[in-house]
């Protein structure tokens, strides 16, 4: 098994990059990026389209130099090193399997400009075509495989020169969807078994929970927070966190100390319960509660609360239902229910009114931001 | 299944009705006339033109030396001229692909509107009759012309260079005007090039002279091929350029039979020298074909080669 060491293998420093639109905008797709990556961990950059990460991706493979900052291989510098000196692969987006190439050609390649001996070359493509499941296909063309078969190759080949540092950009977004989540423990068993650090760049948080060891969330060039799957979703630092991960509801409201009890006063609506270290009365808060942090019954002890809500429509996604509804002061809420079958089967409609029991330790304050 | 057929039989008159206008076409226009011409180059040529309606191989004996008969004489002259006009289109070739092709990847990497402008400034010479056009690097390249002016002006030469009717004006005539022939299918096939290969090649350790000849080099290789064979086959029978600019000097086989069809009115002999033409294209274009073949099945067998 893989061990994740606190040893550090890649550095990103004060990463700076701008680029000029043709409509002669700026945008900034790196803003000041500074990130340790460990050796052996698998670090998932994460954020919506536009946020930087392809291009943090870029620079660090060395098709993109930055304006400011610097990378670090186990304390190299990096900028003065161009992408085919760099000991880091990339698996594309599109693959870009060269198209004139059969499979032990597109695998072997990384061995051929290397002059790796023609023997030798055969072996290890042999052997890394196991690893992915591709054995016996050495001699098909590209446009001849599948969409999963070609991602194989294309991490084979990315695999083959044993990189230090392996980047994925967007790699198993032109999968379907239930070939997607195979590759991605097929992508977890791998990196188990190659010890290699891997950086992968998505947008889809589902994907990134699964397999990451740490996340790093980007939004407009900066990474807004770091850590493991756990620490995001459990306790994102901010709104634009917290609703990029998961399904969540956001309440903005001001802090009331009151006693021993705390309570978030949303803008005429209900207050919500909360426990509020590290905040001071009077101040402006979001408050995140999950889905599955309500329960319509409250049989559960301890401290707690509830919010009255408006069912307006039930979403049945097969192990769950999702309510949508409403407050009584018109903001949306998500509560999540246990399908169940039998006597267990709840007898919710549209239009009912429901009450939403959390405990007090569910919801998670995080600092207002000026939007 | 006779809704099927019914469907079927009327795609197959649509396609008699859309094909049966360029068949007529090319029956009339090109297979009628090249079945002449093969005709023509087995018969004896008249004594005041026109032709005598009798077998003639000797035709071709006047070329190669063989079979020789009927007051023919070898005359090695022709094979001569052959093998120049398949040099000056080899030299033409070379040329316009050496220019076009490092110049196909600038253009392709313009922004949208230079593009345009730039394409737009490749065929604006169609615009213009040939002849003028050739004229006009006759008025370039005769000691009095601008070439020699400028360069005498600027002390680089005492004497005029003589340049017109010379190898070199022709080669410089068929370059200006086969250039935009090889620049477009290159053009076409560089803009198709898929820059994350060569990003990949690049990841993948790759130098990149070794990124050019084993990525960009084979893919953008169908495009070098056509405006090989577009650029060489009009060279080859081209008979403007070189009367213009080669005078008396340069001869290509494409005035050789302009002569004997116009001005000598030996219609078998310029049909003859019309074929060997023909068949030297054809024979140029089945190597291709079969080399392009065997280097896709060699790709197959063998995985990619090594460098």
């Amino acid at each position: 098994m893989r061990q994740v060491s606190e040893q550090e293998v890649l550095r990103v420093d004060g990463a700076r990059k701008t680029f000029r639109t043709p409509e002669s905008g700026v945008v900034t797709p790196l803003d000041g990026i500074t990130l340790s990556i460990r050796n052996n961990e698998f670090l998932t950059l994460l954020g919506p389209s536009g946020c930087g990460k392809t291009t943090l991706l870029k620079t660090i493979a060395g098709f993109e130099e930055l304006d400011e900052g610097e990378i670090f291989l186990e304390g190299r510098a990096m900028s003065a090193v161009p992408a085919h000196r760099r000991p880091f692969n990339t698996v594309f987006q599109n693959y870009a399997l060269f198209p004139h190439m059969t499979v032990a050609g597109n695998v072997g390649y990384g061995l051929q400009v290397a002059g790796v001996k023609r023997g030798e070359e055969t072996a290890r493509v042999t052997d890394v075509l196991r690893l992915v499941g591709l054995s016996g296909l050495e001699r098909r063309k590209p446009a001849q495989l599948s969409g999963g078969q070609q991602q194989r190759v294309a991490l084979a080949r990315a695999l083959i020169n044993r990189p230090r540092v392996l980047l994925l950009d967007e790699s198993l977004s032109a999968l379907d969807r239930k070939l997607r989540q195979s590759m991605q423990i097929e992508l977890k068993n791998l990196q188990n078994t190659v010890g290699i650090t891997f950086i992968f760049v998505t947008h889809d948080q589902e994907e990134a929970l699964t397999m990451s060891d740490r996340i790093a969330v980007m939004d407009k060039g900066r990474i807004l927070q770091l850590g493991t799957p756990a620490e995001i979703y459990d306790t994102p630092k901010n709104r634009f966190v917290a609703g990029f991960i998961g399904t969540s509801n956001i309440f903005s409201g001001t802090l009331a100390k009151d006693g021993g009890t705390s309570r978030v006063e949303i803008e005429s609506g209900p207050a919500i319960a909360v426990t509020a270290d590290g905040f001071a009365a009077g101040d402006k808060v979001d408050v995140m509660l999950r889905p599955e942090h309500f329960a319509l019954a409250s049989g559960r002890n301890g401290a707690g609360g509830s919010l009255e809500a408006v069912i307006e429509n039930i979403v049945f996604v097969g192990t769950d239902l999702h309510l949508h509804g409403r407050l009584a002061n018109g903001l949306p809420v998500v509560a999540l229910e246990r399908h169940a079958r039998g006597a267990g089967a709840l007898s919710l409609a549209p239009g009912q009114t429901v009450t939403l029991h959390y405990q007090a330790t569910a919801p998670h304050l995080m600092k207002s931001q000026a939007v | 299944m006779a809704e099927g057929g019914t469907i079927s039989s009327q795609r197959r008159k649509a396609l008699f009705v859309l094909l049966t206008p360029i068949t007529l076409l090319l029956g009339a226009f090109f297979l009628i006339p090249l079945g002449i011409m093969v005709v023509y180059s087995f018969l004896e040529p008249g004594l005041y033109g026109g032709v005598v309606w009798s077998f003639y191989p000797y035709n071709y004996g006047r070329i190669f030396g063989w079979p020789l008969g009927g007051g023919e004489e070898f005359e090695p002259l022709y094979i001569q001229i052959i093998l120049n006009s398949l040099y000056y289109a080899a030299l033409t070739v070379i040329v316009t692909l050496v220019v076009c092709y490092p110049v196909a990847f600038w253009v392709s990497r313009m922004g949208p509107m230079a593009k345009n402008i730039v394409l737009f400034a490749i065929t604006l010479p169609f615009f213009a009759n040939l002849l003028v056009r050739i004229y006009a690097w006759l008025l370039l390249l005769r000691p009095t012309g601008a070439v020699n002016t400028a360069l005498m002006s600027l002390g680089l030469i005492d004497q005029p260079l003589n340049m017109i009717f010379t190898e070199f004006a022709v080669i410089v005539g068929l370059v200006y005007v086969l250039t935009p022939f090889m620049f477009l299918p290159i053009y076409a096939s560089v803009e198709r090039l898929d820059w994350s290969l060569v990003q990949a090649s690049q990841d993948l350790g790759a130098t990149p002279f070794q990124t050019f000849r084993r990525v960009i080099l084979p893919l953008t290789a169908p495009g070098i091929a056509g405006g090989c064979v577009i650029v060489f086959i009009p060279a080859l029978g081209n008979f403007i350029v070189p009367s213009f600019l080669g005078g008396s000097k340069v001869q290509m086989t494409g005035n050789v039979i302009e002569r004997q069809f116009l001005q000598a009115r030996n219609w078998p002999f310029g049909s003859t020298l019309a074929m060997i033409v023909m068949a030297s294209v054809l024979l140029l274009v089945l190597a291709y074909t079969l080399w392009m073949r065997r280097a896709a099945n060699n790709e197959r067998l063998a995985g990619a080669g090594h460098v």
